[in-house]
């Protein structure tokens, strides 16, 4: 019986998830083509600013695996081996994440984004977090 | 209160420096927010109750920041940079610390 409802579990990851994934990757793509020429966003500080006003800005998500990436990482787990299926999770958390803060700063009316931070940390028993801060500036 | 990650401000001139500012949260993951997770945890991708709930720590350790910076006399934190951390089992901490400044 508990096989039967993993197994259901590890189907329902595999299409759901895998359905959910593909979906956000696509919508990632339009929300960031969008941004591109709006906003240019740096790492680095940039040239010092001598004009304009500058705020904080952040972004963050919690993501989690689908129960048949955490079945086919719980296996990878015990061979070794790259674990692609936690790589593109935190690659599409990551792009959210920043994509959050460039749509609020846009919203916010700035020009420019300098000095993004992008930090990740493991949320115990819950998932993962990304946050992205930066500088933004207007004017 | 003006925040910012550089280290100065433009067009505005530091005018006293006051040290290390911090501000820290620390929240557990029972927060009443935990009805739908199990089910998430099936089908993956972002948890929303959980990405507010991380949200709003942060402004907490950012406001507690604030608060530090302001007793100071300061009008701004410059060099600002959030950490965050596991520090026991479903508790996570966010920390915020920056310099404290005066600004003419």
């Amino acid at each position: 019986m508990e096989l039967i409802v993993g197994l259901i579990a590890i189907l329902i990851g595999f299409f759901v998830g895998g359905a959910r994934e593909k979906r956000h990757i696509a919508e990632l793509k339009v929300r960031e083509a969008a941004l591109l020429s709006k906003l240019p966003t740096r790492a680095d500080r940039g040239p010092k600013l001598v004009a304009g006003e500058t705020f904080l800005v952040t972004g963050n998500v919690v993501v989690a695996a689908d129960s048949f990436k955490s079945f086919v990482g719980g296996l990878k787990n015990f061979f070794g081996g790259s674990m692609t299926m936690y790589e593109t999770l935190l690659d599409r958390a990551r792009r959210e994440a920043v994509c959050r803060l460039r749509e609020s700063a846009l919203q916010s009316g700035a020009s420019e984004i300098v000095d993004l931070h992008i930090e990740t940390s493991y949320l115990d028993q819950i998932g993962v977090e990304v946050s992205a801060y930066a500088t933004a500036v207007r004017g | 209160m003006i925040l910012t990650t550089l280290d100065y401000v433009p067009d505005r001139e530091i005018v006293e420096h006051y040290g290390l500012v911090n501000g820290s949260t620390v929240r557990s993951k029972h927060f009443g927010k935990d009805f739908l997770a199990g089910f998430k945890n099936m089908v993956g991708g972002e948890l929303k109750a959980y990405t507010e709930l991380m949200e709003e720590t942060r402004n907490e350790a950012t406001q507690r920041l604030i608060a530090q910076a302001q007793a100071k006399g300061a009008n701004a934190v410059v060099a600002l940079r959030f950490g965050t951390s596991d520090v026991a089992q479903g508790a996570a901490e966010v920390f915020a610390y920056g310099t404290a400044v005066r600004l003419a």
